[in-house]
């Protein structure tokens, strides 16, 4: 059955009913005048209640009214009613009016009848709009929780593959410190040579978990908002030659050379100079690990761009694959089904750094380099107030 | 005749320890930093034995070990790796080899194993 009406038919029956109600004001419900034929009765609440409940309940109503349907074939007015009020629990009274009219013999609908079938249509109708925006307000609701639960499974998913990095990560240093502190434990004659340098490796191995750990500390973090900046002045070309010179020692061992271009004055209005450090610290790095083995390269370049700082990390190494650029930003790219990438510091270098970079409200990313090698470069906004940036937090991309 | 085992790992430090432990035990020990060049020392000396990593840059583990296996009389091929997932046990084994150990392992069990299989 289709319940839907259109708006207008709706407004005319809400009329209808108003004008009638002040007009005649609350009638008394009528009951039936008329008689109808037994069997007709019969016949429909048969339809509706069912044989068995049918049969019960008119004997029922025979006993106590003293009446046997054999002889009385036909219903009078208290049957009719009564067969109405059971109609009226199975299918709602109006539509029990309805089906009872449809028998009952020179009987017609009062109009306050008809007001109130009108009344229960209206109230049918509204209801069943209710409903309908009810359950799209569910459909709504399942597909918003849909959608949830998706997120909350990535997630997890995430979070697996994060620790199964992290293990990972830590199983390697960790074999070899087992594999040599028991070398040295189980051989008392090995030569004073070797042991040294086994406690001297195992001294380095050490030093790369804790590094590992306090990596992984680190972007936890960042990433749930706990880590708060720490906000001065910063001078910015002096901060890039302070970590320039912290690097050179490490550049000459690998024959590299490395050098900076600052551009007048880079004083940033407000940063955190220890996490700028960090950031400087990890790209640095990583441009000396992958610049060329013979006669590698790393330069900087910083400069005021608009209202930013730009800092500019080149190598002349074999660059980052363009499908990679995204990529190496996120803390779950070494591993996940690699097998020929083994990252030889933390691997989290670069998501601290957008981390660190993004709480800053810069940005960071791999430029293209049509000369080779790779190019990371960062920007500072140089007027951000302090303000701005005691709320930030960064951009979780898992 | 002493066995001959060639050590495959890019962890140097891994590398040397287990160089170290094997030849200590009598074992005629090669060493190689890749897959490419474990490749060229199992073609020249034909180890009895393989301890082979599984992540490597360019050649990684699993490819070295098809290659070995394809060998006329190949080696038995043990992969020593960090990797802890069952799917990766599994994708070891099916690459061939005779066992997968989960870094970190303690040496006398490396060896016991190691003696077990040659």
């Amino acid at each position: 059955m289709n319940l839907e009406a259109t708006q207008e038919e709706e407004n005319q029956a809400t009329l209808f009913v108003k004008a009638s109600s002040l007009l005649s004001g609350n009638e008394a419900p009528e009951i039936y005048r008329g008689s109808a034929p037994f069997p007709d009765i019969k016949s429909l609440l048969n339809n509706f209640l069912g044989n068995e409940r049918t049969e019960k309940v008119l004997d029922r109503y025979a006993r106590l009214n003293n009446i046997d349907w054999s002889v009385s074939p036909t219903a009078d007015s208290r049957v009719i009613s009564y067969a109405e009020r059971l109609l009226s629990e199975a299918i709602g009274p109006a539509s029990a009016k309805i089906m009872i009219s449809s028998v009952v013999q020179r009987e017609e609908l009062s109009r306050s009848e008809v007001l109130g079938i009108l009344e229960e249509s209206q109230k049918v109708l509204r209801l069943n709009r209710e409903l309908s925006t009810r359950s799209e307000e569910l459909r709504k609701a399942t597909e918003d929780l849909r959608q949830a639960n998706y997120k909350l499974q990535e997630l997890t998913e995430l979070k697996d593959e994060f620790l199964y990095t992290v293990t990972h990560e830590l199983r390697t240093p960790l074999t070899a410190i087992r594999t040599q502190s028991e070398l040295v434990h189980d051989d008392p004659e090995m030569p004073e040579e070797d042991r040294q340098r086994f406690i001297g490796n195992m001294v380095q191995d050490c030093e790369r978990l804790t590094r590992l750990i306090s990596n992984v500390l680190d972007l936890e973090k960042f990433e749930s908002g706990s880590q708060k900046l720490s906000l001065n002045r910063v001078d910015l070309g002096q901060l890039i030659e302070d970590t320039v010179t912290q690097f050179q020692a490490l550049a000459a061992k690998k024959g590299h050379s490395l050098r900076c271009e600052i551009s007048a004055p880079l004083t940033a209005t407000y940063a955190d100079e220890d996490r700028i450090a960090q950031v400087l610290h990890n790209l640095i790095g990583n441009a000396l690990k992958h610049a060329r083995h013979d006669n590698g390269a790393v330069w900087i370049t910083a400069y005021r761009l608009d209202q930013d700082l730009k800092v500019n990390i080149h190598d002349n190494g074999n660059g980052i694959p363009l499908s990679d650029r995204e990529l190496v930003f996120d803390k779950f790219y070494q591993v996940r089904n690699q097998t020929r990438r083994k990252p030889s510091g933390s691997g989290l270098g670069l998501a601290i750094s957008k981390n660190i970079i993004q709480m800053h409200k810069g940005k960071i990313w791999i430029e293209d380099n049509p000369g080779g090698g790779a190019k990371i470069s960062f920007t500072l906004p140089l007027y951000l107030q302090e303000a701005q940036m005691k709320n930030s937090k960064p951009h979780i991309d898992a | 005749m002493r066995s001959k085992i060639l050590i495959v790992d890019d962890e140097i430090n891994i590398l040397m320890s287990l160089e170290y432990l094997f030849k200590r035990k009598g074992y005629e020990v090669y060493i190689a930093r890749n897959g490419n060049e474990a490749k060229n020392l199992a073609d020249r000396y034909e180890p009895d034995l393989v301890l082979l990593d599984i992540m490597m840059p360019d050649v990684d583990g699993y490819e070295v070990c098809d290659y070995l296996k394809s060998k006329s009389t190949p080696p038995k091929v043990v992969f020593l790796s960090a990797k802890s997932k069952k799917d990766d046990v599994q994708k070891g084994y099916g690459h061939g080899a005779d066992l997968y150990l989960l870094k970190p392992f303690s040496n006398k069990d490396l060896l016991q194993h190691i003696e077990e299989l040659i």
